[in-house]
């Protein structure tokens, strides 16, 4: 008699609520991870950018062509010695609540940041050699920023999502409650959180650029990649990414349009130029030649991928001319060769080169979690093998590995790490480049070159981006030669869209819902 | 013993030889040519039980996973016992307030998730084979403890403890020689159980990625490898799965066998 | 209780910080400068010596408060109890629906001990109890959600019924609650439905069974009132010892169906060193066990009159 009443329970949920279908008027967007929280001064991480760019509105936005167009700003102007930004802001911009935003709205944003008692990171973001830039308000609408020199990142990185001054000026910003209830002036307004499920924006109908056409968005949070494609594909979702050995199946799907784009991050093994071997550029040639970056792209990322000499793509205004960069290529003898000059003897018996009698062994470390660098790892180490290089490969946990690499020691106690960066808009790397940047420093793998350390810096106080292009040639040129890193690929990426979502952008590194505001779904 | 324990008996014993001499043949588990990266293929006449992403037979993998699974069991299980039993066994023949602090320190850890315990203290040292064995063995030897302390409490009172302890025998005699033969019977059962529960143990770590590190194969890795082949090859999945689960069978099998043949009163 | 807690929570401390990093360490943004984090170890209180730390995280939680969470500035209380009716749904009903379950089964397989139906029950539990976890649960996603599409694939609630009615909330929450539910379930049935076989098979061997029958008392009444009562003992405390596995353990499976529970919220913040929400993760976890543990023994005096507290 249990059973049959558990029987007929468990009948009874199965039929109601059968399929579910995707709402109307409301796009369901998907989160690989909750957010931290929604205000954009205290997070770097996607999941709540995600969200806050959504929310707030800042100076530019990114386009499908990768430059900055103004959002908030009418138009803006720099002065000739680089030092002194002044912004004119748009006059018809409103909060959520209706408040008007104003450049009071904008210094106490920028006054945040610098204050110690916030905690965030971005604060280097607008201290430049030690001096942080004063902002100053001259009228309603217009804001003037005084910079201690010329830095021309300083466009892309004040690119903030501006706070309400009235919600927070009295509130302790770590800990207010306008962090998980925020308020901006973005094209969507903040609805509800269910923790760990999704969040719900509603349209804000007053955004100034234009009214949104989605009534509603919401934001399903969903960590496991394979689970977010199965919500794809049950109509539980709009949009989610998928792995390349899925596009074939899915190319000619009824439901959904899969498109494929390159994405600014890049995966490079990075080699600890203080190891007794590895800091031998021939040495490092050899390992160059003896992976096949193609044979990575195709055998992990299912040839969705773009292979990588220098940190950067061609889609950016910074990628220099083909003839600066130098490609080592897979060329397995070239690479015996080299190491048999470097004087490393082959062991018949084992299979691996040996100097004084220990075989070429090094340990590459990587994350845990993220299966394509886990793949790459194990090919190379095949590669590697082939030409008689012994590599090890050790997992290990994010912020684990993260304290090996940033300890600030010298030598670093690690021999190679495969990570990936993302590349911005902005090509200023002087925190991965520059020897002031070892040990202390993203600068993990020591890297010493004064020609690429003098660029850098005139790159950076460099107003005119033609003349920027010519210093990062010179500094893309020298890190290709001297290969520090052994860059792998740009991974594409894959997303697939329910077609019944209309105005989307081209596809591009961007992604392709740049206008939202222009987003609707046909029913 | 009844037929499912000698059929286990026999699947645990062939397993257990081929992982000692696997070493020695050929086969190699981790080779791929990395220049043409084969696609998973489905079980048939050129790979037994198919290949992975990398075109490695799962077979051979599996085989090699044995060794290690099996490994890891054993050795976890052998430290888990240990520690249990000499906790146990102190404890249950201590004076009352040592006991009750040990078992205090027992519950304690015993609140704790084994999954954070292992979580934590896997990610404070290296994952390696090493710290594996060490990290299951290390959070799973209060059951055996507490175990072992019952037996302890009430052989304590039996006839033969209070005559040795009369005719002067030293405490440590008494606990070794006299009172752990007899909770071996039981001690044996539990650890059968323990190994196909550290078995399992190694493939939640694996999930996490703090296990057998590749390009080893463990079948917790093996399986941890193949979430992303779930719908297209399901067999990269069902088959380490299947084998955890054969392995696992067979070990309780087997120890509800002994326990039985330990404890003729009961009516099986 | 309150040693233990404080044993449990002092481990738990030690056991953190002797991880390696700690949450400033989780930023790998290059244009982020070295100032920025110390500053930031600064305002977190991390600076400190440890025991400093865990005296005025102990002070704090004395008073009720459980501090804010590193990484989302939230209060950790609200966090945890955002999380924990999700937790408390489905360890609550697999506990429940376990017993009423194992019981029956039980029964069954060691009164007709030997039976068709016991070959059946037991081998079931022997392959129930060897199954791994998350192979189970993607199994039953492949089968029931991609295969015949009976069932969400994850998640707790369809976002579109957030302004329903009740009726219809708990509805759609229990065809979300169903595959995780199986998998937890399937576990910890197996198991016990061994050990309470065993259980009735010793109370029904025992002499006053073989009284009782002598007396002509009903078979049926045997089994409800004598053999029941008796064998469900043990299950109860089996059933306490699970707990710890169940709400911070079901981590893996919150983790494949998306489900918001706490198991995941603790093993989450064991990955980006966010102790206070560890701290409190542990110490939510701890009570609710303890409190079980304690309904067990309660409940085991309503089963055996014999025992005193």
């Amino acid at each position: 008699m249990r059973t049959s009443f558990l029987l007929a329970c468990f009948l009874c949920v199965m039929t109601l609520g059968c399929k579910s279908e995707l709402p109307k008027e409301t796009l369901v967007l998907h989160l690989g991870a909750e957010p931290s929280n929604l205000n954009p001064l205290l997070t770097i991480d996607t999941a709540s950018s995600s969200v806050t760019d959504l929310i707030f509105s800042s100076f530019f936005r990114v386009n499908s062509d990768l430059a900055l167009e103004p959002e908030l700003l009418e138009k803006y102007h720099i002065s000739e010695d680089g030092k002194v930004y002044t912004f004119y802001l748009k006059k018809n911009v409103t909060f959520h609540d209706g408040h008007p935003l104003t450049a009071e709205d904008v210094k106490f944003t920028y006054d945040k940041i610098l204050d110690p008692k916030t905690n965030t990171v971005r604060r280097s973001n607008f201290i430049i050699d030690q001096h942080p830039v004063r902002f100053e308000v001259v009228d309603t609408y217009t804001l003037k920023a005084y910079l201690p020199k010329p830095f021309s990142p300083f466009l892309v990185q004040c690119n903030m999502g501006i706070l309400p001054k009235h919600l927070l000026e009295k509130e302790d910003i770590n800990k207010a409650s306008f962090n998980r209830h925020p308020i901006g002036s973005g094209p969507f307004k903040f609805l509800r959180w269910e923790s760990n499920q999704y969040l719900t924006l509603s349209r804000f109908d007053s955004f100034f650029l234009e009214k949104p056409k989605l009534k509603e968005i919401i934001l399903k949070i969903i960590p496991d990649q394979n689970t977010a494609q199965i919500a794809l594909e049950n109509a539980e979702l709009d949009e989610a990414s998928m792995m390349g050995k899925d596009f074939y199946r899915y190319k000619n799907s009824p439901l959904f349009n899969v498109y494929r784009y390159y994405g600014l991050v890049y995966v490079y093994m990075g080699l600890n130029l203080k190891h007794p071997y590895l800091k031998d550029l021939a040495v490092r040639k050899a390992i160059a030649h003896a992976v096949n970056k193609k044979g990575i792209i195709d055998g992990v990322l299912k040839g969705f991928g773009l292979p990588a000499d220098i940190p950067s793509v061609p889609a950016l205004w910074s990628y220099p001319k083909q003839e600066a960069i130098t490609s080592y290529g897979y060329d397995p003898e070239e690479s015996k060769r080299l190491l048999t000059e470097a004087g490393f003897l082959w062991n018949k018996k084992t299979g691996f080169f040996e100097k004084n009698g220990r075989p070429f062994e090094f340990t590459l470390l990587t994350n845990k979690g993220n299966k394509d660098r886990e793949k790459a790892a194990e090919v190379i180490q095949q590669y590697l093998k082939q030409v008689g290089i012994k590599m090890n490969i050790q997992l290990m946990e994010w912020s684990a590995l993260l304290k090996v690499l940033n300890e600030p020691k010298d030598p670093k106690s690690f021999d190679a790490a495969l990570l990936g960066w993302s590349v911005g808009i902005e090509p200023d790397s002087y925190a991965i480049w520059h020897s002031s940047e070892y040990p202390k420093g993203f600068n993990f793998i020591g890297y010493q070159n004064p020609v690429v350390d003098k660029e850098l810096v005139l790159a950076r106080e460099e107003v005119n981006q033609e003349k920027r292009k010519v210093h990062y040639q010179k500094i893309y040129q020298e890190i290709s030669q001297d290969m520090p890193y052994l860059f792998l690929f740009f991974p594409e990426t894959l997303q697939g869209i329910n077609r019944r979502v209309k105005g989307l952008s081209k596809p591009g590194p961007a992604g392709m819902m740049t206008r939202i505001e222009s987003i609707y779904v046909t029913p | 013993m009844t037929f499912k324990a000698w059929v286990s008996a026999w699947f645990l014993g062939i397993l257990v030889l081929v992982a000692l001499f696997l070493p020695y043949t050929s086969l190699d588990p981790n080779q791929f040519d990395p220049s043409c990266i084969g696609q998973p293929q489905s079980p048939g006449a050129s790979a037994w039980l198919g290949t992975d992403d990398f075109g490695r037979s799962l077979a051979v993998r599996s085989l090699f996973g044995a060794r290690i699974s099996l490994f890891v069991g054993f050795v976890s299980v052998f430290i888990s016992s240990t520690t249990g039993t000499l906790v146990g066994l102190m404890s249950g023949y201590a004076p009352r307030w040592v006991d009750d602090v040990v078992m205090r320190c027992v519950d304690l850890m015993m609140a704790i998730p084994s999954i954070f315990l292992m979580l934590t203290l896997q990610v404070i040292f290296k994952p390696s084979m090493v710290t594996i064995v060490a990290v299951i063995g290390f959070s799973s030897w209060m059951g055996t403890a507490r175990l072992v302390r019952a037996q302890v409490l009430s052989l304590k009172s039996q006839l033969f403890v209070v005559a040795a302890k009369a005719r002067g025998i030293s405490s440590y005699k008494i606990l070794f020689k006299h009172i752990l033969p007899h909770t071996l019977p039981t001690l044996v059962v539990s650890s059968l159980l323990g190994i196909g529960s550290a078995i399992l143990s190694e493939s939640v770590l694996s999930f996490l990625g703090l296990g057998v590190q590749p390009p080893h194969a463990s079948w917790g890795n093996m399986l941890e490898n193949s979430l992303n082949y779930l719908r297209e090859s399901p067999f990269m999945i069902i088959v380490p799965g299947a084998w955890i689960t054969l392995t696992v069978v067979a070990l309780n099998f087997l120890g509800d066998a002994l326990r039985s043949m330990f404890n003729p009163k009961e009516n099986r | 209780m309150v040693p233990l807690l404080l044993g449990i929570t002092f481990l738990s401390f030690l056991l953190m910080k002797a991880t390696p990093g700690d949450p400033t360490q989780m930023f790998t943004d290059p244009t982020i400068g070295a100032k920025d984090l110390i500053q930031l170890k600064k305002n977190l209180g991390l600076d400190q010596p440890m025991l400093v730390q865990y005296l005025k995280w102990l002070q704090n939680v004395v008073q009720g408060n459980f501090g804010y969470s590193f990484v989302t500035g939230q209060p950790v209380m609200s966090m945890i109890l955002d999380r924990l009716p999700a937790t408390l749904l489905l360890s609550i009903s697999s506990l429940w629906l376990t017993l009423i379950i194992t019981l029956p089964m039980g029964l069954i397989s060691a009164y007709k001990a030997d039976g068709f139906w016991d070959h059946v029950i037991t081998f079931t539990s022997f392959i129930g109890m060897a199954l791994p976890t998350f192979w189970l649960g993607l199994m039953l996603m492949l089968l029931f959600s991609i295969g015949l599409n009976w069932m969400p694939s994850s998640g707790f609630l369809s976002p579109h019924l957030l302004t329903a009615s009740f009726f219809q909330k708990s509805l759609d929450i229990l065809h979300h609650m169903v595959l995780p539910l199986i998998t937890l379930l399937i576990g910890s049935l197996a198991g016990l439905t061994r050990y309470y076989r065993f259980g009735v098979l010793h109370v029904l061997s025992q002499d006053y069974i073989k009284a009782a029958r002598a007396r002509g008392i009903s078979e049926g009444k045997i089994l409800y009132k004598h053999a029941l009562k008796n064998a469900a003992l043990p299950i109860l405390t089996l059933l306490g010892l699970q707990l710890p596995e169940l709400i911070g353990g079901a981590f893996v499976i919150e983790y494949l169906f998306a489900w918001p529970g706490m198991g995941k919220l603790g093993v989450d913040a064991v990955f980006a060193r966010d102790y206070p929400v560890l701290m409190g993760t542990l110490v939510m976890s701890s009570v609710l066990i303890l409190l079980g543990s304690l309904l067990a023994d309660l409940a085991y005096q309503w089963a055996d009159p014999r025992i005193q507290s």
